[in-house]
């Protein structure tokens, strides 16, 4: 009997999850709009109605074979289905209230960010090396997965590394500190590894379809400048960099939008050796300029502390108030500092 | 970027697929080659050059000079070819000069070949081929036409181009033809020499195209490709490769629980808030079969940003509904009644309800309770409740959906933004199989007696939409008899009181049974324990409150019935149809097998018509001369006064334009005139251009979506001041609180349709006092059925009633129907009120003696009732006896079934067809009670009144109803004695007030009234009149001011010093002077008599606040 009423639970929560999702865009075909015309937009990484809707017309229209009236018809059905108008902000406020976030493993850090990593917004953590960046991205590949009232956000995770320091031991390390199954674990984190900017960007495409499939709670992309500071270089590229940086950033910002995804980036900082920061406390400056600054909700400082402590601080929120917060970085992932 | 790499791809297509792409082979060469793939005919050489394009060259431009090659030539040189490349794949024999025709000459050559082009051409395997040799295809396209799939534009110069639209080339020959989406021709031209390769861009006449892909033959000439069908259904493939995905898996494994974070469940609402509508918690074996998950319980509270503005009653009638829809009432079903009378504010309470519904659930944890909500209603009222919505939460809180076809449905069952869906009944019957694509989790109808018959389509459409929580609103709900009650139980709680046959068994024919005249003690115990049991269960989730309850928050209202006097030719008029053979052979067929049916109702209508103006007779005569039953007043047809608009010749119509003149000219207030035909309106139009009134008119033939405007319009602005409204279409719902006189013009059978109408001015919104007149021609058909309409008043009352089998009237009750009753109220006298006003001279004194004359005796005693003994009001006592005898055999009216839906529409062919709506021809029964002292009328106006008077709660009108019921029952009085009579007599004087205009009662003031007259004339003589300068109007405008300044003269004592309405006072006593100057002044004509005919009796009844 309980074994039935377990199952029926599952069979609702699943039923509810999939009325929760975002809207395949293969729904656009009972709309009226032909399979072919599906086709392309699913080749060009749109595979959710939300994600057609939020895109303006002309960068639909670059889509080779989507004309003009094709694309006018296409918006207008998407725009059906989603909602984009007004509502109160007293429902956005519950609906904030409703809103998940993950634990990053340490409690003073949790608190420092009011919860947790903000799902549907993406946060840039950025320090120079050995502060404890890439650590702290695989502790999130595994609290991500846990259920929803032990802080996780009970999916899955993926995980896009561009400089190859992605160690699945840390993440079973991380498994067995919250006693979870090391197996299961692994299976839910689709890890990527980019090559160049370009591929880099096309990662994102095929991410968007997987997440229109299943579940995902979480998109770690560890270093989104690292390969751009060697794919172009000097000035006469930097604007074609940055538009190619604008341009990932946007897609992440789609995915967050449509999935709802928790997305961090790290980053990567340059030093400052021109006299004006000479007398600066930490002459250090994240890379990508201007783009990568506007293009994050939230950005997280971190640097290194006595031992194995970090401190991190809030360097830009819409609602948090600068300030700092102490982890440490132990064997089994991000905690707090033992005093 | 993948943008980025594709242009490189296309270019890099040319060059390798020379190389290593091998095509499927040329139909034409489908046997040679074993199916081996296609080989391209000029790759023989490898060694000859690295280059493979500068190969082909060579290939074309020696092969060009064939200019005489035929298909079979080409074929043989490539089978040649074919074969050779078949044999040596990798060999280095040199190229084998083809076949005899082809030369090596050097200036026939035509096409000098600059890129390689890649065909694209269809063969019999469907597959796509690629030849090299443009001749070839040149041939084979003249025979065979190619279809491609295009993007199309105009030309421009623009940096940012973009297509404008998709098409479709056809290839023929050497002409091309470009199409668009819908098959429309957009260009022609000539192919020169521009090869059609995909992704080039080509040009016809001033468009450009692209070639997007090959389409296949038989999709354009089948017309699939025109008509956008999505043909391809299979799964849409990414074309990248997908890794293989699992289902996310908690890893989360049994043994280590960490602690979980405790949630507190906290209500959506503060609870402790001033107005907290709190709604009540499930019990616990409602839990234990809904909470499943045994989710934590919380509170469900109504949004305080509408338990602001609720009413007590509002307040409990949502708990109720509440209740009713989550199945926490001990009875089995999820559906409930809300049966509040109008005004009283239904919409909201299910406004209130919705929403909590929508975004609470008493399980913390769980999603809300419904997720989307349906309500069907009249088509009039889809825009109103849309602005209710709007009006009480918000656009932006809550998405609103009017379905007006079915795309949008597929819109709803699609997305997520809209959670209320509203349809009007006649959109439901056509399109619910769509419907049912959505899961809908409560469905509201709206004026909900239109699915009192179970069979009809619209209801079973609904049941078969499979939503178990239903609500019916009504103000009306019960309108005839118990099968209709049955039908809507059984609607919202489907099997609550049985199947139809056994809820006949065990409830209808006991109860009808016991109310039966003579029955047996133990068939009337049975009836009251079964009727005591249907209250029992159907009270569990029917609601009703009585409009008194408003009262108490909007301003005043009275009541007013004019009884108007008929104008010499419709007197005349109406006697003639009586006598007229088409009656007599209904009176006389009755009875007989073959009677022809529907008979008299045609003449029942011509009455009606009649009664309003002759001038709708007069008409319908216009229209079909040759009808027989017009035959007769042919003399009458004559009078001149029927081409033109007279108001004159009807005696409604001369009040109606007193009435509306005096409210034009002493107030600014707006009025609201209902008729139930739309050619009556047709001549309000008639009269309101005469008289220069501004109106707005909505009938059945206004279409949907202006409909809420004009009532916009109406309410906001000040510049209309009639609004002329057919009650059939506009009866229900419409909210018209902008004016605040109402006047109904003529009756209808079903008192529901009455009061619906006059309930449009009274409701919330409102802000002065209401006043609604009710004009009826005294002594007519227009009497009788205002009886029987009383009697139908208190049956909605009572839950359950009596119900006579057959359906006609009886021939007693047509002979009663077709008399002409020549006195001034009938109804007045039926009531045998004695007070002064009752009279029962005639209308018109045969002699040329009037009742006037001119000493200073007390005139006053003439014309009334005078009973001086007893023998007098024994007779009378009888006369009511029978009367009452007779109106007790007044049985329903034919019935509306489906079938008589025809029959009923033909005849009644006043109405526009406009809701479907057949609740034309119903008559309620009289109760069968046994009085034999008292008329049926007193006893039934006072408990009527009585009950008005209260303001009970729901459970004590029920309880009162049984009570009166049993009073009444037990009440086997023998004749009663006069005593008894007088006694009901003087209660009900009490409630109803009546006087009477009569120029008699102003004789006392003629000397005064010739005073002001005297000063007035001065003075006006001085004035000029510019509107008018019509004698009459302007003897009209003089009696005016001396009735104002008479009324306000304290001295001036006349009986109706209690009614309220000082326009109709103003009116009583302009016409009392008018007819007293007219009968000093002009006594004996013809013509002026007609101008008596004004308001000559009234009854009132005031509501008491």
């Amino acid at each position: 009997m309980e074994q039935e009423e377990l199952n029926e639970v599952e069979i609702e929560d699943e039923y509810a999850e999939a009325e929760a999702g975002p809207i395949p865009v293969s729904k656009l075909e009972e709309c009226g709009i032909s399979a072919n015309d599906i086709k392309k937009l699913v080749a060009e990484g749109y595979h959710t109605v939300e994600s057609i809707a939020y895109t303006p017309k002309k960068q639909l229209l670059v889509i080779k074979g989507i004309s003009e009236a094709k694309a006018d018809k296409i918006l207008m059905e998407a725009t059906k289905l989603v909602p984009m108008g007004f509502t109160t902000a007293t429902e956005f406020h519950q609906r904030r209230a409703d809103m998940i976030s993950i634990t990053t493993g340490s409690k003073e850090l949790d608190t420092l960010l009011g919860g947790g990593l903000e799902t549907g917004s993406i946060t840039e953590i950025f320090g120079e090396f050995r502060t404890g960046k890439t650590q702290l991205c695989h502790t999130l590949a595994v609290t991500c997965q846990l259920p929803l009232d032990m802080g996780g956000g009970e999916g899955k995770c993926l995980y896009i590394d561009t400089e190859g320091t992605f160690r699945p031991e840390r993440l079973l390390a991380v498994a067995e500190r919250y006693g979870l199954n090391g197996e299961e674990v692994l299976d839910n984190v689709a890890y990527a590894r980019a090559y160049n900017s370009d591929h880099q960007s096309t990662l994102l495409i095929q991410a968007s379809a997987m997440m229109a499939e299943q579940r995902y709670s979480l998109l770690i992309v560890d270093s989104a400048t690292a390969l751009y500071r060697t794919d172009f270089s000097g000035r006469g590229e930097l604007s074609a960099r940055q538009m190619h940086l604008a341009r990932f950033l946007r897609t992440l910002l789609r995915l967050a939008d449509v999935f709802g995804v928790a997305v961090v980036i790290t980053n990567q900082v340059v030093a400052q050796v021109d006299g004006a920061a000479m007398f600066a406390a930490d002459p250090k400056k994240p890379i990508g300029g201007n783009i990568m600054a506007h293009a994050s909700t939230t950005r997280l400082y971190l640097r290194k502390g006595r031992g194995e402590t970090r401190i991190c601080k809030i360097y830009d929120s819409p609602c948090l108030p600068e300030s700092e917060a102490v982890f440490a970085i132990n064997a089994d992932g991000i905690g707090d500092a033992k005093e | 970027m993948r943008r980025s790499l594709a242009p490189s791809q296309r270019n890099k297509t040319l060059g390798s697929s020379l190389s290593k792409f091998k095509s499927p082979i040329l139909k034409s060469t489908s046997t040679t080659n074993n199916g081996k793939g296609f080989q391209n005919p000029l790759l023989n050489k490898k060694s000859t050059s690295t280059n493979n394009i500068s190969n082909l060259k060579t290939k074309i431009l020696s092969a060009n000079p064939t200019t005489t090659t035929n298909v079979d030539d080409l074929k043989e040189n490539q089978v040649t070819e074919d074969n050779n490349n078949s044999n040596n794949n990798n060999s280095t024999t040199p190229l084998q000069p083809p076949a005899k025709k082809i030369k090596l000459a050097s200036g026939n050559y035509k096409k000098p070949l600059f890129t390689k082009p890649t065909k694209l051409t269809i063969n019999k395997n469907n597959t796509i081929a690629k030849t090299a040799d443009t001749e070839v295809e040149g041939e084979e396209k003249s025979e065979k036409k190619l279809y491609y799939n295009v993007v199309w534009r105009k030309k421009t110069t623009k940096k940012n181009k973009t297509w404008e639209g998709d098409g479709i080339l056809i290839v023929n020959g050497k002409s091309l033809l470009l199409k668009d989406e819908d098959g429309k021709d957009i260009a022609k031209g000539q192919d020169r020499n521009k090869s059609l390769e995909e992704g080039v861009t080509l040009y016809l006449g001033q468009k450009e195209f692209e070639i997007m892909s090959v389409l296949d033959e038989k999709q354009y000439t089948s017309g699939r490709c025109f008509l956008k069908l999505s043909d391809n259904t299979k799964s849409i493939s990414t074309g990248m490769p997908s890794i293989h995905q699992n289902k996310f898996k908690c890893p989360l494994t049994a043994k280590n629980q960490v602690k979980k974070k405790e949630i507190v469940p906290v209500p959506k609402y503060s609870i402790t808030g001033e107005n907290a509508l709190i709604m009540p918690r499930p019990t616990s074996e409602y839990c234990r079969i809904h909470n499943p998950r045994k989710r934590p319980i919380v509170d469900v509270v109504v949004d305080p940003l509408l338990t602001n503005v609720l009413r007590p009653h509002q307040r409990e009638g949502i708990t109720f509904l509440y209740e009713c829809i989550m199945g926490m009432k001990n009875y089995n079903g999820n559906g409930c009644i809300l049966a509040d009378e109008m005004g009283l504010g239904k919409t909201i309470q299910t406004i209130s309800l919705i929403w909590t519904l929508l975004k609470q659930t008493p399980f913390f944890g769980d999603k809300s309770i419904i997720q989307k909500a349906l309500i069907i209603c009249p088509a009039s009222l889809v825009m109103n409740w849309k602005k209710e919505f709007n009006k009480w939460i918000g656009d932006e809180r809550i998405k609103v959906m009017i379905v007006e076809s079915k795309k949008d449905i597929l819109t709803i069952s699609l997305g997520r933004i809209y959670s209320v869906v509203i349809m009007g009944y006649e959109k439901l019957r056509s399109l619910y199989e769509d419907l049912s694509k959505v899961s809908f989790d409560i469905i509201i109808c709206d004026e909900g007696h239109r699915l009192k018959s179970a069979q009809i389509k619209t209801a079973l459409a609904i049941k078969s939409l499979n939503i178990s929580k239903r609500i019916i609103l009504s103000g009306t709900p019960i309108q005839n008899d118990m099968g209709e009650y049955y039908s809507m139980v059984d609607f919202v709680n489907p099997g609550i009181l049985g199947s139809l046959q056994s809820f006949r068994k065990v409830f209808e024919i006991p109860i009808v049974e016991s109310r039966q005249p003579r029955c047996s003690k133990a068939a009337k115990i049975l009836g009251e324990e079964r009727s005591n049991e249907l209250i029992r269960i159907t009270g569990m989730f029917i609601l009703r409150r009585t409009a008194e309850i408003n009262s108490k928050y909007l301003p005043p209202k009275e009541e007013t019935i004019i009884f108007c006097r008929p104008t010499d030719i419709q007197i005349k008029m109406y006697t003639k149809i009586l006598d007229s053979p088409i009656i007599r052979k209904c009176l006389s067929y009755y009875g007989s097998e073959d009677r022809d049916t529907t008979s008299h109702l045609q003449c029942i209508i011509a009455l009606k018509k009649l009664c309003n103006t002759p001038l709708l007779v007069y008409r319908k005569y216009i229209e079909n001369p040759e009808d027989p039953f017009y035959q007769d007043l042919d003399d009458y047809f004559k009078d001149h006064r029927l081409k033109i608009f007279t108001p004159e010749i009807s005696g409604k119509f001369i009040v109606l334009m007193k009435l509306l003149e005096s409210i034009h000219t002493q107030t600014n207030e707006k009025v609201v005139l209902i008729s139930n035909y739309t050619q009556t309106l047709d001549i309000y139009e008639e009269m309101c251009k005469i008289k220069k009134y501004t109106f707005l008119r909505l009938d059945g033939k206004t279409p949907s979506h202006k409909r809420q405007e004009y009532i916009d319009i109406f309410n906001n602005n000040k510049n209309y001041f009639l609004f002329l409204l057919s009650s059939k279409s506009g009866g229900q719902g419409l909210n018209l609180v902008g004016a605040s006189r109402l006047i109904l013009f003529d009756i209808d059978w079903n008192p529901s349709v009455d009061i619906q109408a006059m309930a449009r001015i009274w409701r919330d919104g409102q802000k002065r006092k209401v006043y609604i007149y009710r004009l009826l021609t005294s002594g007519t058909i227009e009497e009788s059925i205002y009886q029987r309409q009383i009697t139908k008043v208190s049956l909605s009352d009572n839950l359950i009633d009596d119900k006579n089998s057959t359906n006609k009237f009886t021939i007693d009750e047509l002979k009663d129907l077709f008399t002409f009753h020549d006195s001034k109220c009938y109804t007045h006298d039926l009531l045998n009120c004695k007070c002064e006003n009752g009279s029962d001279m005639n209308i018109y004194p045969e002699n040329g003696n009037n009742n006037f004359d001119n000493d200073d005796d007390n005139d006053s005693l003439d014309g009334f009732i005078v009973h001086d003994s007893e023998e007098e009001e024994e007779e009378e006592e009888e006369k009511i006896k029978k009367n009452s005898q007779q109106s007790k055999e007044i049985v329903h009216a034919a019935k509306e079934d489906e079938d008589d839906e025809g029959n009923i529409d033909d005849l009644l062919n006043f109405d526009d067809n406009d809701e479907n709506n057949t609740d034309f021809l119903e008559v309620g029964s009289f109760q069968t009670e046994p009085h034999l002292g008292s008329s049926i009328f007193s006893n039934k106006l006072k408990a009527d009144i009585k009950r008005n008077l209260k303001s009970p709660s729901k459970k004590e009108i029920l309880k009162e109803n049984k009570k009166d019921k049993n009073k009444l029952s037990k009440k086997e009085a023998p004749a009663t004695t006069v005593r008894h009579q007088h006694h009901h007599m003087d209660e009900l004087k009490n409630e109803w007030l009546h006087y009477i205009i009569d120029p008699i009662q102003l004789k006392p003031f003629s000397n005064k009234i010739q005073e002001i007259e005297s000063n007035l004339s001065q003075e006006e003589e001085n004035e000029k009149d510019f509107k008018n300068k019509n004698t009459q109007t302007f003897s009209s405008l003089k009696t005016k001011k001396i009735a104002q300044i008479l009324l306000q003269d304290s001295s001036f004592d006349l009986p109706f010093k209690t009614l309220n309405d000082n326009i109709l006072k103003t009116m009583i006593v302009e016409e009392g002077i008018d007819s007293l100057n007219n009968r000093i002044e002009k006594s004996g004509k013809g013509e002026e008599k007609d101008m008596e005919n004004a308001i000559e009796f009234i009854f009132t009844r005031e509501f008491k606040n």
